[in-house]
């Protein structure tokens, strides 16, 4: 499981928390130990000035009364003191042993201060001084002399190391209740998160169209949560797409497989003579036939809808392929009196896939000879081919004119024209939308208009975008 | 009794419309929704199966209309959708049933009984007035035990003043119920259905059922 942010941003923050402390009581310990270190070297040097007060120099020599070797904050100390002159040794603590002090020394303007360890292990520091002892014989220059003065810091190192610790332990105990203080704010901080993801988690495809509330959202979570919103909205309308499809593919099947139950039991109510068996099942046939066509283009759509669809390419005779399409729905056409002409010219060839471009023909015709006003005509035209006139093939008939507002809106899937071009109850709600969805394909566009002589015309041509690259062409002899 | 049948898809409109005359309806059939409407309030039918996607006026939209005229007509809905919403709008909006297509037709003429026994609050599918009985089911009469042999068109006429019992229904209502505008006009037509019933029935029988009112019609039940 990934760590959650919270654990993130806690350790984050103890990490640089931290690094802050250590760089902090780096610094303060710095500090401190200086100021003591210095306290202390003052200190050492303010003895050595004493002692060194107290020397005198006259003709028998050295005169020098050592102080006792413990001082009144008593912390042992020791001595050397040796004549400048000659370097040798003047006075030196008894309690030094064998013990020897360095001779290196400064001024007491500038005094030269060492860290040495004493031979019973003992830690001191030491300061040594050159200066002129008191002349006691007149008419003398004053004799110098070197003293190094050495005392016990072991209570001083004692002292820093507690301040170590302790500083150590202050900066445990911070980090840890900035820790708990981090984790606590934290948990209050990203609690809009949990609410959104709360508000997020009860949505479910029945309340898509809830929408996330902005009130009360911290500014970061603002645009990811109009984001959201977007988002459902988007879901919202595809799944209502989806079930508007269902509802209007289960229509599309339902109506005609009810009216042949129907039928079949009207028939079966009672015994009858031959000729309304016969006429049952003609018009039961013709049920199926319309099924069919219905399940065939629900699939065909479907394939569509996934993109599994292979376009093969031939020379296709158009005149051929109208014959063909026409076929199925001479019938249906001749029962409302509608005259058919195929006006292509036979040499009219189409490099496209034959398949395709005959599902398209065949639900044009169907359009036309089920909406086509009774007794009219339905004529298909052929384009000159010519590369100005995209125009390939035409399917037109006698009309009635369909309103200019719904011209566009036959292709749309389940579309039902009003009462104006209703037909005689055959549903064709996918027909027109599948021919339109196949044209696209075939780099074709299909389109409708109302003609001026009153006649209704679609017509296939070639889409202005792909017109070059589809590698389709009309020929002409 | 008299069924109108509002459905644009033919195949089922030509199919409810035989099998509905078969058992014994007279029914007007319609596949354009404002004809269906304006059929509807311009005769009196016992009942209306409505089918919702139609042209010239939906189903839902009818049936507002219909409702909102404040016409009482049972209506049966008949249609390929079947959402929950779907239904729950149509029987909102007034509709007394809902059918989903497709369905057996059978069970649309239990149906269409059910509706036809509530226009005229009868809770039973037996008929009884004294020791005349019919079996709405199965479409028989019984006169004291006996089973009275009827065509259709007399059981009909039969049924429906069975349905109006005591109550003096004119020749025009009995017209409106029984006949559809398939059959034949001619007000002489009734009288002679009328009097074949009336021999039917009464004939042999002491107690007579059946009842002229001169210039105001028929009534069914004890004399007066």
């Amino acid at each position: 499981m990934n760590p959650s942010l919270r654990a993130r941003l806690t350790m984050a923050v103890v990490a640089a928390v931290a690094v802050a402390l250590t760089l902090l009581s780096w610094a303060l310990y710095a500090l401190v130990s200086r100021a003591i270190w210095a306290q202390r070297d003052h200190e050492l040097v303010g003895r050595a000035q004493a002692m060194a007060a107290l020397v005198e120099h006259d003709e028998d020599g050295w005169d020098f009364e050592p102080p006792e070797s413990t001082s009144a904050s008593g912390r042992s100390f020791y001595f050397e003191m040796w004549s400048s002159a000659d370097g040798k040794l003047v006075a030196r603590s008894a309690s030094l042993g064998v013990q020897q002090l360095p001779m290196a020394a400064g001024s007491f303007a500038a005094p030269h201060f060492a860290d040495l360890v004493l031979a019973d292990g003992q830690p001191a520091r030491l300061v040594a001084v050159r200066f002129l002892a008191r002349e006691e014989s007149p008419g003398q220059p004053p004799a110098q002399a070197t003293l190094a003065v050495a005392e016990d810091v072991s209570d001083l190192l004692a002292l820093l190391a507690d301040l170590r610790r302790r500083f150590f332990g202050l900066g445990l105990g911070t980090l840890a209740a900035v820790a708990s203080l981090a984790a606590w704010i934290l948990a209050r901080g990203l609690r809009p998160l949990g609410r959104l993801g709360d508000a997020i988690a009860r949505i479910d495809e029945r309340s898509l169209s809830s929408r996330l509330s902005l009130d009360g959202q911290p500014a970061e979570l603002v645009a990811p949560v109009r984001k959201l919103n977007q988002l459902l909205a988007r879901l919202g309308d595809s799944f209502a797409r989806e079930r508007r499809f269902t509802a209007d593919v289960s229509h599309e099947l339902r109506t005609p497989l009810a009216g042949l139950r129907t039928l079949l039991e009207v028939t079966l109510l009672k015994p009858r003579p031959q000729d309304e068996y016969q006429a049952a099942l003609v018009q039961g046939r013709a049920i199926a036939v319309q099924l069919g066509t219905v399940v065939e283009n629900l699939l065909v759509l479907a394939r569509l809808d996934a993109g599994q669809v292979e376009i093969e390419s031939a020379e296709v005779p158009i005149m051929q392929l109208v014959e063909e399409c026409w076929r199925p729905h001479a019938t249906r056409a001749a029962e409302r009196g509608l005259r058919f002409r195929n006006e292509v010219p036979a040499s009219t060839r189409l490099r496209s896939d034959r398949g395709k471009l005959q599902l398209v023909l065949c639900n044009l015709l169907a359009n036309a000879s089920e909406y086509t006003e009774a007794g009219g005509w339905i004529a298909v035209r052929a384009g000159s081919g010519a590369p100005d006139d995209p125009m390939i093939v035409a399917v037109v008939d006698s009309g009635p004119h369909l309103p200019e507002e719904q011209l566009d809106k036959v292709f749309d899937r389940f579309w039902r024209a009003d009462a104006a071009r209703g037909g005689e109850g055959t549903h064709c709600g996918i027909g027109l939308s599948l021919a339109r969805s196949m044209c696209a394909c075939l780099g074709l566009e299909v389109s409708v208009d109302n003609q001026e002589d009153g006649s209704l015309r679609f017509s296939v041509r070639r889409a202005k975008s792909t017109s070059h690259s589809s590698g389709i062409h009309a020929a002409t002899p | 009794m008299r069924i109108l049948v509002v459905e644009d898809y033919v195949p089922m409109a030509t199919s409810l419309g035989k099998g509905l005359r078969e058992s014994g309806y007279a029914v007007d059939v319609t596949g354009d929704g404002k004809e269906g409407l304006w059929l509807a309030q311009e005769n009196r039918y016992d009942l209306v199966v409505l089918d919702l996607m139609l042209p010239g006026l939906n189903g839902i939209e009818l049936l507002r209309r219909l409702r909102s005229a404040g016409d009482t007509v049972h209506v049966l809905i008949l249609t390929a959708k079947d959402t929950v919403a779907d239904r729950v709008k149509g029987l909102d909006l007034g509709a007394d049933d809902y059918l989903v297509k497709p369905f057996a037709f059978d069970e649309l003429l239990a149906r269409v009984r059910a509706l036809v026994r509530r226009t005229y609050r009868q809770a039973d599918a037996l008929l009884r007035v004294r020791d005349l009985e019919i079996d709405t089911v199965r479409r028989r009469a019984l006169r004291a035990g006996q089973t009275v042999p009827l065509s259709a068109r007399e059981y009909a006429l039969l049924e429906y003043l069975m349905h109006r019992a005591g109550q003096v229904v004119s020749r025009s209502e009995l017209w409106e119920h029984v006949y559809d505008f398939a059959a034949e006009p001619g007000s002489n037509v009734l009288d002679v259905y009328v009097s074949h019933l009336r021999r039917k029935i009464d004939d042999g029988h002491e107690h007579k059922l059946i009842h002229t009112r001169r210039g105001q019609g028929y009534w069914l039940g004890d004399a007066e």
